[in-house]
């Protein structure tokens, strides 16, 4: 699909506010306790759209900025993962720390599930922190404009 | 890859984001390959190019 700077801001509208809906949802269902299964498919549910919406919105940017993100997310993932692992080994070695911290955070003591999603969670979010450094780094390195 | 780009947008009293429009592209990206950050693909080359009338080894050049 063509350029379209207008419908890619739409895009990414819907999908922040999807997510923050979504969100919200999903914290409410769980602290009503609702079933988890129901839950669970939920939140697939929800990733899937938001999975495809965000396709959607990369088919509307121009190649310049579908080049200049590929690269970024995968130099972003390198240096995330770089920057989590001293975290992860440190973490290893002193277990007790790990458990207060989620026990603090979550309210909830640490279970194997919940290290579980941590385990998946932590490494992209590591990521996703690195990629927003880099943009805001582009940001500021930006060329002369006239 | 170098390229005249700002040069040939003086010319024309063009700004990035005129250029931007004209070729269908964002203002960053025409910021980013005037400022040799980003390489446009061979196809955006010929439409920039033919957008001044100039052929497209005049408009980007090879570093060596």
């Amino acid at each position: 699909m063509a350029y379209s700077a207008k419908r890619y801001r739409t895009v990414m509208g819907s999908i922040f506010a999807l997510a923050v809906a979504g969100f919200a949802a999903i914290f409410w269902l769980a602290r009503n306790h609702a079933d988890p299964i129901s839950v669970g498919m939920f939140r697939v549910a929800l990733a899937v759209i938001i999975i495809g919406l965000a396709m959607l919105a990369v088919s509307y940017r121009d190649e310049v900025q579908r080049q200049t993100g590929q690269k970024r997310w995968f130099f972003g993932s390198m240096i995330g993962i770089a920057a989590m692992t001293p975290a992860v080994v440190s973490l290893q070695t002193h277990k007790v720390w790990l458990d207060t911290a989620v026990q603090f955070f979550f309210h909830h003591p640490a279970t194997g599930p919940l290290y579980f999603s941590l385990g998946v969670m932590t490494p992209v979010m590591f990521q996703a922190a690195s990629v927003l450094v880099l943009r805001l780094l582009d940001k500021l390195a930006q060329g002369p404009q006239s | 890859m170098k390229n005249r780009l700002r040069v040939l947008r003086a010319e024309k009293g063009w700004s990035q984001a005129d250029l931007a429009e004209r070729v269908n592209v964002a203002r960053q990206s025409v910021n980013a390959i005037e400022n040799g950050k980003a390489d446009p693909s061979l196809p955006l080359g010929i439409r920039i190019a033919r957008l001044f009338g100039q052929p497209v080894e005049s408009v980007f050049q090879d570093e060596e």
